[in-house]
């Protein structure tokens, strides 16, 4: 979109830039990269200043456990983000697979594991349905919100039902030094991040969130790449639901809907934009467990959480503030260089892929 | 070429970045989990000995008016037990109607060091996991108007099929056992609503032919009834009654008007609005006669005196048995002068009314349902 808004790539018939651009493009990406990890460590900071007891191994578990379900659901957001397109229907589909996991899969193994699957293929016909009907992705995926929750009220009519054990026994582990919530969101972040980031289908997949023109004309399956992606956060999806049943250790059809928008503003804040392609996995993990860290931090501090929501919206529009001023500020170094084009960009990428 | 390293460079920082975050956070756990790993309730719970204990209350939802009463009478019965010493702080946090911010916000006020957390869940099950990780660190958990399903939670409750039941046999009465009946029910997917539901169909197949001929999920909100009624209307016939589950009659009335309907007998639920509604539909016509039933925001305080109770060694059982207040005909004017606008028919209770209602829980004597007038509501 604006010049400057890829981060690594650049035109392809850019003659070198001269060093100074180079400098001001290192600066501009560190300073936004960094956003969500200061905030998560400063908001980390102030709850132990407040609260001495969060810093250790039990405060901590307390603290993060609940963060897991938002994580996983922000991955699936992410990959569906990394696509272009925007899921409205993330938090349904948790309390769907929510009421799955707790109806079907505690009763019989197999068939839940059945379902879950078809949950993953219904995400991925989700996203053959956006991509070759052409259905903006915002208005097909707050439809199927609707759909996911009045199929998991038809599997969970109300709240109840027990969660497979082991989901529970696996969640509640006590891992040696560093609790279990802290292993698992460094894990997923890492694995989402090399995944996209290191693997050439990596590429391909931000490719085709990029530009699907341009990644067609370069050869990259672009149907296939995007079904991949739905694939991902349908996977992704499931496994909030079922981080979120092991944790509740029951089901709510309705448990997960209002988590939609804490998703979107966690790859937000985590540095991805709404462009397609634009994603960062380990930013949107630290911006996912920072937005939840904040009602606590609130509660701690005795503030109303009547506030959490703005303070919230005050924390995306500073991270987008950041990342804008410093765009604008790198683009005021090298006005002088032609300005790179995304789609170019993304094509030239996957030439050399 | 140069151009592709500061790409990978990048990436590569940003991962290490990254891990280096995440790894400080376990690191800062890591470093002083031998102080307290195995201390279970020892940090966190201070009852008993020592300072007065400290009380939370973990609210789901700022919502309706009933519910802004009952934030008002748990916050006034706090007040008053710090006021008298019987516990030395009190905090609360509100949680959007979002199940998991408030687990997050329970888990929170766990490692706050409270040593009770007064629960009005915005799920029935999505807390447990919460509310199970705060019992065994021996806080204890109360839980008003929506309960949860945990069983180490103590709960204060109602009786939900009376809501649904009372209204139902008034309109069938009323309506000589045969008529049309439009159902407004609350979030779809919640347990009130289902139960009130039931109440509601299994009294009529009961009592004669009413039927069921249109029903819409209205959030116990007035402005949605209004809206939801008002588009399902031009597709009924013929209603004769409404049957809510409170927090929807006023908005039903409107939305008959304003459709310029005559108004059918409508089932109230104790708000303001809605008791000033019907006083004004009887004073217009006389002959309209209906029922008003509902639950009273005056279990929060309720609540927190359970609470305090427990918290000073009284013997409280796992559940609390708490009444609803029917308004008849006759009781309404009273009502109406003194429920305040936008407020909801209630009284609170006081600490020894709560220490009553316990002894009557014990004795399994607790009505489900209070018929009085203002001032006279007993426990």
């Amino acid at each position: 979109m604006a010049p400057g808004t890829v981060t690594t790539r650049t035109g392809p018939r850019q003659p070198a830039r001269p060093p100074r651009a180079l400098a001001g493009v290192r600066r501009r990406l560190s300073i936004s990269g960094v956003v969500p990890f200061a905030l998560l460590v400063a908001i980390l900071v102030l709850i132990v200043v407040v609260e001495p007891q969060a810093a250790t191994y039990d405060g901590m578990s307390l603290l993060l456990i609940g963060a897991l379900p938002v994580a996983f659901a922000t991955m699936a957001q992410l990959f569906v983000m990394a696509a272009g397109d925007i899921d409205l229907g993330i938090g349904a589909f948790v309390g769907l697979v929510n009421a799955l996991v707790v109806v079907v899969l505690s009763e019989h193994g197999l068939t839940g594991a059945l379902a879950l699957a078809a949950a993953v293929l219904g995400y991925v016909a989700m996203g053959a349905l956006i991509t070759v009907r052409r259905i903006p992705s915002l208005t097909l995926t707050f439809g199927m919100a609707s759909v996911w929750l009045g199929l998991a009220i038809v599997v969970l009519p109300t709240p109840g039902g027990t969660a497979p054990l082991f989901l529970i026994t696996w969640l509640n582990t006590t891992t040696p030094v560093v609790p279990l919530p802290v292993i698992v969101l460094v894990v997923l972040a890492v694995v989402c991040q090399l995944l996209l980031f290191g693997t050439r289908l990596g590429v391909r997949l931000r490719a085709v969130g990029a530009s699907p023109v341009a990644a067609a004309r370069a050869g990259v399956p672009v149907l296939r790449m995007r079904l991949v992606l739905y694939a991902l956060a349908g996977l992704m999806g499931v496994l909030a639901g079922l981080a979120l049943s092991g944790q509740t250790g029951s089901g709510d059809a309705n448990g997960a809907v209002t988590i939609v928008l804490t998703t979107v503003a966690a790859v937000i804040v985590g540095g991805g934009s709404f462009d397609g392609g634009d994603v960062n996995a380990l930013g949107a993990v630290a911006g996912a467990v920072a937005l939840g860290l904040l009602s606590s931090l609130l509660a701690f501090l005795n503030v109303s959480s009547d506030y959490t929501l703005g303070l919230q919206g005050v924390i995306l529009i500073a991270a987008v503030g950041v990342r804008v001023g410093s765009r604008w500020a790198a683009r005021l170094q090298h006005r002088h260089a032609p300005p790179a084009r995304r789609p170019a960009g993304a094509e030239q990428e996957v030439e050399r892929v | 070429m140069a151009r592709r390293n500061h790409g990978r460079l990048r990436r590569i920082g940003a991962l290490c970045l990254g891990v280096a975050a995440l790894a400080a956070v376990g690191a800062g756990c890591g470093s002083s989990s031998d102080s307290s790993s195995g201390g279970g309730g020892a940090s966190t719970s201070g009852g008993g000995g020592g300072a007065a204990p400290k009380i939370a209350f973990s609210n789901s939802t700022l919502g309706n008016t009933w519910h802004q009463q009952l934030i008002r009478s748990i916050e006034t019965a706090a007040r008053d037990a710090q006021d008298q010493g019987l516990i030395s702080g009190f905090t609360s946090a509100n949680a959007n109607g979002n199940p998991s911010e408030q687990a997050n916000q329970i888990r929170s006020f766990v490692v706050g060091g409270y040593d009770a957390i007064l629960v009005d869940a915005s799920s029935a099950t999505a807390l447990n996991g919460a509310i199970k990780q705060a019992c065994a660190r021996g806080v204890m958990v109360l839980a008003v108007d929506q309960t949860v399903t945990e069983k180490c939670s103590y709960s204060l409750v109602e009786d939900f099929r009376p809501i649904g039941q009372t209204q139902a046999e008034f309109m069938s009465e009323a309506l000589g056992g045969r008529g049309s009946v439009l159902e407004i029910r609350g979030t779809a997917g919640t347990l009130p609503d289902d139960i009130m539901h039931r109440a509601v169909v299994d009294t009529l197949k009961q009592k004669g032919d009413l039927r069921i001929v249109g029903s819409v999920y209205a959030d116990w909100t007035d402005t949605t009834a209004q809206q939801k009624v008002s588009t399902l209307l031009p597709s009924l016939s013929r209603v004769d009654a409404v049957i809510g589950q409170g927090g929807d009659g006023h908005g039903a009335v409107v939305a008959f008007q304003n459709a310029g309907k005559q108004v059918p007998i409508v089932g109230f639920g104790n708000r303001a609005e809605e008791l000033q509604t019907w006083a004004d539909l009887s004073r217009k016509d006389p002959s309209y006669r209906s029922v008003s039933i509902s639950t009273m925001p005056g279990i929060g305080s309720a609540g927190i005196w359970a609470i305090v109770a427990k918290l000073h060694g009284t013997d409280v059982p796992q559940t609390i048995d708490f009444p609803l207040l029917k308004i008849p005909q006759e009781n309404l004017a009273a009502w109406v002068k003194v429920t305040p606008k936008g407020g909801v028919a209630s009284t609170d209770v006081t600490y020894d009314e709560t220490k009553a209602l316990i002894e009557k829980t014990k004795a399994g004597t607790v009505p489900t349902v209070v018929t009085a007038t203002p001032g006279n509501v007993t426990f």
